[in-house]
């Protein structure tokens, strides 16, 4: 009896390891052609990216242009500089405050918000080179339907909220942590300046968090499925103003997926809050000059002059 | 009389053996090139899928972009025809390891990494010592569009999936198979590979037996 059951199970294990390995000869394959061995699982691939050594800076621009209005007529609530260095393939985003003071070329001191509706993107990208030193290759202008609807398009966004958020007017009611948002909780994380001690300066380091989640995210997704760069550069391109052709759309989103999202710096300029006249007003920090040059250099900022997080405090 | 036959008999002789020489009715214009093909390469054409379109406005006109996403995929799955067809059909090809016709679809860029990644992406360089004939066992093709602003089909990606059966000598035979993600973009008057994402997984197989055996299931053995 025990050697029938040795016998039994000897030849059990050599059926399994001759079916997992299927190297046991005729007598035990069976006479379909089944795996002998697997050569092995390989990939190869090549993505381009834009070459050169000069760096490029897109002007990102949110307004609060509300619907029925004309989207380049809202304030810029949301104004980020993206510079690319192809050649180091490195992003560095830069948010300015809505409510920098700052001098509108044509119609003197204004919080920087101010000059979309005086003059659309053209007087805003103006606004910025004037303050920062900065020549924009291009801009691009979404509002707050946009931003939700690309996110839903995408199929949402999961991002890792650094702290709690709750507050009613942005309708924010987030735990730390990673999350997966929709269209209007992104939205929502992106307007809050409430729940942030920081207010406005952290609100706007919270827009680039959101862009990097974005990147963060096309990147994983196109490693598992390329055919996702093409959901992503149509659910851009359906809600946003831009000058970008469709062409250099592609040939950056090709190139961004080159780019480390560990090596996208994510900068607030320093500033402090203050009035002028009834205006509740910030300051940009004069030492910010050392920033925008070092910016407009090469795109980089050198970790000396990279400002501290405005939200490095909030737990 | 004679003298005429055996001129005719010459002349023949060497337009016949000039065509087998040269290969004269083996050229024939590939998507992007001259394409040399054996003449025993078994004839193979990817299984198109409908296009799915990726509009960059909602202004864009549904219909108007399916026939033009359409009419591009067309293009696009004969560029892919000739790539497979060359990396792992045409004997003239992998029997010697030129893939030449293969690496014409791509840009120039891109064909440089094709080439460092030649054993991924075809029958490998030594195919000429391993195999005896390459047949195709199936193709799919699935294309997406990325329209411009015009409405123009700017970019395809091309998910394919591909196997054949390359038989060794000995009867017994590998599986090829492997499935890409191609992005190619329209390069002058034709499409060109500009990106690509290619994954392997070939099994090899045992050789059909000439005559029945037993069966060799556990029942059997137990």
């Amino acid at each position: 009896m025990r050697r029938r059951v040795v016998f039994v199970m000897a030849s059990l294990t050599l059926w399994v390891t001759g079916t997992v390995a299927g190297s046991i000869g005729p007598a035990a394959a069976p006479a379909s052609a089944l795996p002998r061995l697997v050569i092995g699982k390989a990939h190869a691939g090549y993505t381009p990216a834009i070459g050169g050594t000069k760096p490029i800076f897109i002007l990102a621009l949110g307004s609060d242009a509300r619907p029925g209005t004309a989207i380049e007529d809202g304030l810029s609530d949301s104004i980020h500089i993206i510079a690319i260095n192809p050649e180091k393939d490195k992003i560095s985003i830069l948010g300015l405050p809505r409510d920098s003071y700052v001098e509108i070329p044509g119609f003197g001191s204004n919080k920087i918000n101010a000059a979309m509706p005086e003059g659309g993107p053209a007087l805003t990208i103006k606004t910025v080179e004037n303050l920062t030193g900065i020549t924009f290759d291009y801009y691009v202008l979404t509002s707050f339907k946009g931003v939700e609807t690309a996110v839903d398009n995408i199929g949402g966004v999961k991002i890792d909220v650094p702290f709690a958020m709750s507050n009613s007017l942005s309708g924010t009611s987030f735990a730390a942590g990673e999350q997966t948002f929709n269209g209007e909780e992104a939205l929502a994380f992106a307007r809050d300046r409430h729940s942030l001690l920081s207010g406005d300066f952290g609100r706007s380091e919270d827009q680039g968090r959101l862009l990097l989640a974005v990147l963060t995210q096309l990147r994983q997704q196109y490693a598992k499925d390329p055919g996702v760069l093409f959901t992503y550069i149509g659910a851009g391109l359906r809600n946003v103003q831009t000058d970008l052709s469709t062409q250099e759309v592609l040939d950056f989103a090709f190139t961004a997926l080159s780019i480390n999202p560990t090596h996208v710096q994510n900068m607030v300029a320093p500033g402090s809050v203050g009035t002028s006249g009834s205006l509740s007003i910030v300051n940009l920090s004069p030492s910010n000059t050392t920033l925008y040059k070092d910016l407009a250099d090469d795109g980089i900022v050198e970790k000396k002059n990279v400002p501290p997080s405005p939200t490095a405090g909030q737990t | 009389m004679a003298k005429i036959a055996i001129a005719v008999a010459v002349i023949g002789a060497v337009v016949v053996g000039g065509n087998l020489v040269f290969g004269g009715s083996d050229e024939k214009p590939g998507p992007n090139g001259t394409t040399t093909v054996d003449p025993t390469t078994p004839s193979f054409d990817f299984r198109v899928s409908p296009a799915l379109v990726v509009p960059v406005s909602d202004e864009q006109k549904r219909k108007k972009l399916e026939a033009a996403a359409t009419a591009a995929s067309t293009e696009v799955a004969a560029v892919m025809d000739t790539i497979y067809t060359e990396s792992f059909l045409d004997p003239s090809s992998w029997d010697g390891a030129h893939y030449d016709d293969a690496w014409a679809q791509f840009t120039e860029d891109a064909a440089t990494q094709a080439q460092a990644d030649a054993d991924m992406l075809t029958a490998g360089t030594g195919a000429g010592d391993s195999y005896d004939t390459i047949e195709p066992v199936s193709g799919k093709l699935k294309p997406r569009v990325l329209v411009d602003e015009k409405g123009q089909p700017l970019s395809i990606m091309a998910a394919v999936s591909f196997s054949a059966r390359g038989v060794h000598a000995d009867g017994t035979s590998t599986l090829f198979k492997s499935s890409g993600r191609f992005f190619l973009r329209k390069i002058g008057d034709g499409w060109k590979v500009v990106a690509f994402q290619v994954r392997r997984a070939d099994s090899e197989e045992t050789a059909p037996p000439s005559t029945p055996s037993g069966s060799a299931t556990p029942e059997s053995t137990s």
